[in-house]
């Protein structure tokens, strides 16, 4: 097929570029400088450019591939895009150099001048095109193989000859590499060590003195295990290991940027996480409530609360570009839910295909596909997760603020009425804008607020809600605090001008009856004109109005008669009262009942905005994922929002060998598509390589300080290799097998001689294998910001155990909030024992860091955190110093040293050392601190007690404290 | 200039760390960023010899502030980033439009994007303010800034910056840590992790807010992102201690404190006695003596009271407009002075008049925060140049973006944001002075002759630093991450010396 616009158009540049080429001695570039050429001139182009439409995938726009001399001289659907013969003519050169209107490449903007003088010089000096050089092509065949994409096999356990040091088959790995590499195992760890170790791995606190106490003499085979059974069922193991999975999600509650707002009910999802860590959900199951728990067979309050995770990211309120900000948040979802539950760094490939691992662009959007219609917005809707008994709560309550702000307004109503009527008397000019009219005289109103189930017969056998004069003289439903469920009726005098026929022009939303001199004239609804006779006079006037259930009540009356057109019986002219006062401030002032009036009225406006702005609390909402509609999933091309290219369907990434997806069409009732639900079952399934892999990695990790694989949220060809690829497959299909139960896996783990080995160093490991890849050791750690600061609440008897609930706000030092844009509201206040919570339970602020936990490396919350950082710097040492916190902290620990710790000194020091060291303190020990004391008392000056409190602080600064063997 | 670029061509050429394993790409880089990282190893006492890793659960991490030597021969130690938080309007500045003052009131055809949306119309606020020529080389200045315009022939003027967002607190995330995006580290932390710092007993990112409060989004602005957090600014104060927690509490004495460290230390040494392989334990104990050095350290580079008194009536640290930037843009001078590399001030705090985000009314907004700093960033550019600092010290002035030609609201002068054209400058530490490059249209509206991005502005600083902007790189997920993004910017050679 031959294009129409084919030949004979280009650009004036275009010319000259060619004419520059030509003259030159192009032809007579020698093969090498050829390939030189393409490799560092025209590859570059054709990747950043091409390659995504006309490289080698299974899809190629315009079937046209740019991947080998042979492609590009075939041509595509236009027909051959290269003429060797007539360089100039290609029509390649046109498309790129935008010569013509229909085919314009790359299509999101023309390439600069001299990257088309490089195409059309490699055109012209014969297209070469090195056929080894398959390094960019996106083929991905090497990496098909990589290790992490292997269906998992469940490997033997290595045949060590009999060796009491194996305790369980993760020692047989272990031992096989150590033998292998000449090294052995460091001994084994004292059991004051293993206490201090296993409480915090699991708890994250230290053991009390009774507990070390019990431990150690407890001689039974099994004290070991049942220490640790013990400390699995302890509520503090979810509090410590949900923290890891928080760090993973990057779980915090508030959206970040300008207003950095609240995620309203997001704690729910933490301790949604704590709870499932508490009771041992299973892993893959806890995967699928957190990725689909609206869509699975059975959606509770708790499989909701878990989509939570979908709205954990930062979210822009005001971005500059809604369209990206869009993708932007979807790439957050995918990019952690790659990196977390698969290990995989999809979001690599958002503008490119991945430059190391098999993932290609559309596998990103396949992949994007599976979350893209869910709502973005981050503060809502809310799910309601109230039972009929809450919400019945919840409407009782929402009744009653409702009549308390209606029987203020109506008392305001009532007021400000004699207000009026007292100014009028007074004030000859026109003063509201509802002024009298004048046909009507002492006119009244009674509200009625039953709930009536139709007009009634007879109101005067009713009691009325309020009652008052009408200053207009004129029919009104301002009259009325509320809307529906209403009767009104006025009472009052019509002057009628002449004996004569009189017409009575009614329209109405609701319905009235209309009795004049004791007779019912009409009773209506919708529009109606009445016509009667009416004797010359004041006759009384009567109207009855009632509305049930329409949302905009109405009511207009005039009359008119044979000499004079319609007049107004009736207003809805609404007044500003408070300009009303202000324009007769100075009248008011002087007119002492009518000014306590005025006050009266204001303290019923008041009485009235309170209760108005008063809130029915309602809690039982959860931030949770949901779809509004399902809308098709598009390539990106770079990345770019604006440059949207063809329609991809949901899928998983295809070096996984995955299963085909088949969304079903989406019934009338359901409230998304499904999608999710599809995906998670894939990421939870057996087959997945992955998903295994990764959690045992990350629960490894949390026990020895490493992953088996380091990277642990990256296990392609950019992550580090496994050190022991059998242990990491045998483990993964132990924790199969045990039915993805973390718990299970845990104390395989603590029950082997490797997790119990010692700290101790020897030459031989440290020179072989510094950074004990082989786990020749246990490698030391420090405690984690949340351990440090728990533990010295722990130490100081302050720590409040409570769990759950909106989070805690911390005192935090004035020269922090100072930070923020908005000082005084930036943080909240809570009651200092509740502040004294575990810091997993304190406010996480995306804009506002609390300094003990930041500066002891807590999790980065902007995106996925699978290692902490562990450093060291002169600021720690301050904030342990000096700081507020710690320094409160080693008082309350000094008292009690004081109450607790016995009569002498010597005592309350042993007490103290034995809190923060977990083991009793050796005798040289407690001659330090108590040398210390001393030295304070007879050098500084200071008393005993404050020597107590010093000697408190510097227990709070010890290594040995912060560190753990 | 060519050479540079040269160098920058042939790094775009070898794609990165395109087929390599991350492995072979740590070892290759060699002679790049990881020979930086690598000299910390040869730290002398040990300090800091930390075993921790990167986020990857890779990349060493060692010595994080340790001076590293630089990718070539800086022209410029350290860098003082004059933050006018708010977005100064930069045809009411240095941005000479003076077909706006014939516009006055009048209705045109021209495109805006700011908090208000999209507009394709405005009535125009001429400029307040009347502008001059100044200096030798005749650069446009308002009457906004009668001292600076003394020192302009040691100015470069970008008239055409550009940036991504137009709303203040992606802006300003842009501005800091060169994306819209929150979670990336900010340019002085990146500048302190290429380079380290100078002096260990002060912060070597030091950031100075005003006294209204912390700008939008507060600590993101100066945050670290995903590298670790000592890479993060610390916030400086001009009265009390400069920093948290830098003095003991609870009425402890000095010499207590000390010999609370004595003993501190003993036991430290009891306990690293049996575990001599840990650093860690090492680093921790040298730690808490660096943190003393730092509490004499610390007040003494912000003890002005050693400053004669002409040298503070030069910031206006003595008047009462000028006394707050005044007294910050001097601390700033002693400061880069004792090896801090990168410190950054903010104008304005908190929201709306503030600072520079002159929605009501141009005039008030803008009289206020200029008569506040125009005499005190004059005073620190005569004195960094009197003591011969300012060859070797970046000052970059500008805000988040600059404000529109038109007016915001159908009366009144206020402008609303801008960041289709505005105007920041750089002095000092190689910058060329007397220049203006690239404009903006003849409203000022968007920057049409050479328009540069934030990315490019970054890639200046780092480039002046000594540092090639697309060689500083930090692995996080999966991607070898940059300030100037993954495309990597060129710096602005034309304000280049």
């Amino acid at each position: 097929m031959q294009h129409p616009h084919r030949s004979r158009f280009l650009s004036i540049v275009f010319l000259c570029l060619l004419t520059s080429f030509n003259t030159g001695h192009a032809n007579n570039l020698s093969d090498t400088e050829k390939v030189d050429f393409f490799n560092s001139q025209v590859k570059p182009i054709l990747e950043q450019n091409c390659f995504q439409c006309h490289g080698s995938g299974t899809e190629v726009e315009g079937g046209l591939q740019l991947t080998s001399r042979e492609q590009i001289l075939e041509g595509g659907n236009y027909g051959h895009v290269v003429s060797l013969e007539n360089p100039a003519d290609s029509f390649l050169l046109q498309m790129v150099g935008y010569g013509q209107e229909t085919a314009q490449m790359p299509p999101d903007g023309r390439l600069d001048d001299a990257a088309l003088g490089i195409l059309a010089k490699w055109i012209n000096i014969g297209l070469p095109y090195p056929v080894q050089d398959t390094g960019f092509q996106p083929e991905f065949k090497t990496t098909t193989d990589h290790w992490a994409y292997r269906p998992l096999k469940r490997p033997q356990v290595p045949s060590i000859h009999a060796s009491d040091w194996i305790s369980n088959p993760i020692d047989a790995f272990i031992l096989a590499k150590l033998e292998a590499h000449g090294l052995t195992p460091a001994a084994p760890a004292s059991k004051l060590i293993l206490i201090r170790r296993v409480y915090y791995d699991l708890t994250g606190l230290p053991p009390s003195p009774e507990a070390v106490e019990a431990f150690l003499n407890d001689t039974t085979p099994d004290a070991y295990e049942k220490l640790i059974n013990k400390l699995l069922k302890s509520p503090r193991y979810g509090e410590k290991w949900g923290r890891h999975w928080l760090d993973l999600v990057r779980y915090a509650e508030t959206n970040g940027y300008e207003s950095d707002s609240d995620k309203p009910f997001v704690w729910r999802y933490r301790d949604y996480v704590i709870d499932a860590f508490n009771k041992d959900k299973p892993y893959n199951q806890f995967i699928k409530e957190q990725l689909a728990g609206d869509e699975l067979d059975a959606v509770t309050i708790e499989t909701v609360i878990a989509t939570g995770y979908h709205k954990l990211g930062v979210w822009d309120d005001s971005p500059a570009d809604r369209k990206l900000a869009r993708y932007d948040y979807l790439d957050d979802i995918v990019s952690t839910t790659g990196q977390v539950m698969l290990g995989m760094t999809i979001g690599c490939a958002r503008c490119h295909d991945h430059k190391i691992d098999p993932i290609s662009t559309q596998d990103y959007y396949s992949f994007l596909a599976f979350f893209h219609d869910i709502t973005p917005n981050n503060r809502g809707p809310l799910a309601d997760i109230g039972t009929p008994e809450q919400h019945a709560v919840r409407d009782k309550q929402l009744a009653e603020k409702r009549l308390a702000e209606q029987e203020a307004q109506d008392k305001l109503f009532e007021i400000q009425e004699i207000i009026k009527i007292e100014l009028a008397k007074n004030i000859t000019e026109e003063v509201v804008p509802d002024a009298p009219v004048s046909v009507m005289r002492d006119l009244t109103y009674r509200f009625y607020r039953d709930t009536f189930e139709q007009f009634p017969d007879d109101f005067d056998a009713l009691e009325p809600s309020a009652e008052g004069r009408l200053f207009s003289n004129a029919f009104s439903l301002a009259a009325a605090s509320r809307k529906q469920n209403i009767g009104l009726v006025f009472v009052g005098t019509l002057q009628v001008p002449e004996h004569a026929t009189y017409t009575f022009h009614i329209n109405l939303q609701g319905t009235c009856r209309l009795i004049l001199s004791g007779y019912k004239v009409a009773e209506l609804m919708g529009e109606r004109d009445v016509e009667i006779a009416l004797t010359q006079g004041d006759i009384p006037i009567r109207l009855e109005y009632f509305n049930k259930d329409l949302d905009k009540p109405h009511l207009e009356i005039s009359w008119s008669g044979a000499s004079f057109e319609k007049q107004p019986l009736s207003t809805n002219a609404t007044v500003n009262f408070d300009e009303l006062l202000k324009t007769h401030a100075e009248f008011i002032e002087k007119n002492e009942s009518l000014k306590a009036l005025v006050d009266e009225q204001k303290a019923l406006k008041k009485q009235r905005d309170q209760r108005r702005r008063q809130r029915v609390p309602y809690d039982h909402q959860a931030l949770a994922v949901s779809e509004r509609e399902q809308t098709p999933t598009h390539i990106l091309r770079r990345g770019n929002p604006h440059l949207v290219g063809r329609e991809v369907k949901p899928a998983f990434p295809a070096v996984l060998n995955p299963p085909a997806v088949d969304v079903l069409p989406i019934s009338e009732e359901a409230k998304s598509s499904g999608k999710r639900r599809i995906f998670a079952e894939w990421v939870a399934s057996t087959e997945n390589p992955l998903t295994a892999r990764v959690m045992v990695n990350r629960i490894w990790q949390h026990h020895f300080g490493n992953g088996i694989v380091r990277s642990t949220n990256d296990f392609g060809q950019l992550g580090t290799p496994p050190t022991h690829p059998e242990l990491l497959d045998w483990l993964a299909s132990e924790f199969i097998a045990s039915g993805w139960r973390l718990k299970a896996m845990h104390k395989l783990i603590m029950t082997s001689n490797t997790y119990r080995m010692s700290a101790q160093s020897n030459p031989r490991g440290i020179q072989q294998d510094t950074n004990n890849d082989l786990f020749w050791r246990f490698d030391m750690r420090r405690l984690t910001a949340e351990e440090i600061r728990d533990t010295v609440l722990w130490i100081t008897g302050k720590l409040n155990l409570k769990m759950g609930g909106p989070s805690v706000f911390p005192e935090l030092p004035k020269e922090v909030l100072a930070t923020a844009s908005r000082p005084r509201s930036v943080w909240g206040e809570s009651p200092p024992d509740e502040a004294n919570r575990r810091s997993v339970y304190v406010k996480v602020k995306r804009s506002l860091l609390v300094p003990i936990l930041n500066q002891f490396d807590q999790a980065n919350t902007d995106s996925t955190c699978p290692v902490r950082f562990s450093t060291t710097v002169p600021t720690q040492s301050l904030t342990m110093l000096n700081g507020k916190f710690i320094n409160d902290q080693a008082i309350a620990f000094a008292n009690r040293m004081r109450w607790e710790g016995g009569v002498t000194v010597e005592d309350r020091v042993r007490f103290g050392l034995r809190l923060v060291l977990c083991r009793e303190p050796m005798p040289v020990e407690i001659q330090q601190a108590l040398a210390f004391m001393q030295e304070l008392q007879q050098h500084e000056g200071v008393s005993s007690e404050v020597a107590l409190d010093r000697f408190a602080l510097l227990a709070l600064n010890l290594n040995e404290f912060i560190f753990l063997d | 200039m060519s050479a540079q670029s040269k160098t920058k061509k042939e790094t775009n050429s070898k794609g990165g760390f395109c087929g390599q394993t991350r492995r072979e790409f740590i070892g290759n880089i060699a002679g790049g960023f990881a020979s930086l990282a690598l000299t910390g190893l040869l730290s002398t006492d040990g300090f800091l010899d930390s075993q921790a890793v990167a986020a990857d659960g890779v990349t060493p991490y060692l010595n994080p502030l340790e001076p590293k030597p630089s990718h070539f021969a800086p022209k410029a130690k350290r860098v003082i980033f004059l933050f006018m938080y708010g977005g100064p309007s930069h045809v009411d500045t240095f941005d000479y439009k003076p077909m706006l003052y014939k516009l006055n009131d009048k209705t045109v055809q021209v495109k805006t994007k700011g908090r208000g949306g999209e507009r394709s119309e405005g009535r125009i606020v001429g400029p307040k303010w009347d502008f001059k020529q100044y200096g030798e080389s005749g650069q446009w200045v308002s009457g906004l800034f009668p001292h600076l315009a003394t020192c302009v022939d040691d100015i470069a003027f970008i008239k055409s910056m550009t940036a991504d967002s137009p709303l203040h607190g992606s802006a300003m995330l842009m501005m800091n840590a060169g994306r819209v995006l929150s979670g990336h580290p900010s340019l002085g932390s990146w500048v302190n992790y290429g380079l380290g710092s100078e002096n260990e007993n002060l912060p070597g990112y030091v950031v100075m807010l005003d006294r209204t409060g912390g700008p939008i989004s507060g600590a993101k602005n100066w945050s670290s992102g995903y590298m670790p957090a000592v890479y993060q600014g610390t916030v400086f104060r001009s009265e009390g201690a400069p920093i948290l927690n830098l003095e003991p509490t609870n009425d402890m004495s000095s010499s207590e404190q000390r010999k609370l460290l004595d003993y501190l230390r003993h036991f430290n040494a009891t306990h690293l006695s049996k575990r001599t392989d840990n650093t860690d334990l090492a680093a921790r104990i040298s730690s808490y003596e660096l943190a003393f050095k730092m509490q004499s350290t610390a007040p003494e580079a912000v003890d002005l009271e050693s400053e004669p008194e002409h040298i503070q009536a030069l910031y206006g640290a003595n008047e009462k407009e000028t006394e707050e930037f005044g007294t910050k843009c001097l601390l700033a001078r002693r400061l880069v002075e004792r090896g801090v590399r990168f410190v950054q001030i903010y104008s304005g705090g908190a929201h709306n008049d503030d600072n520079w985000d002159a929605h009501g009314g141009i005039e008030k907004n803008h009289n206020k925060h200029a008569k506040a700093t125009d005499k005190p960033i004059a005073g620190l550019l005569k004195d960094l140049k009197q003591r011969g600092l300012l060859d070797e010290t970046l000052v970059v002035w500008g805000g988040e973006f600059g404000r529109q030609p038109t007016a915001e609201y159908a009366k009144g002068t206020g402008r609303d944001h801008n960041s289709y054209g505005f105007t920041m400058w750089m002095a000092g530490g190689g910058i060329k002075g007397g220049i203006s490059v690239g404009e903006t249209d003849e409203l000022g509206s968007a920057a049409v002759t050479d328009p540069f991005h934030v990315r490019h502005l970054h890639a200046t600083i780092l480039h002046q630093l000594g540092i090639d902007p697309n060689q500083l790189t930090y692995f996080h997920s999966g991607l070898d991450q940059k300030l100037v993004g993954v495309e990597g910017a060129e710096p602005i050679w034309q304000v280049m010396s």
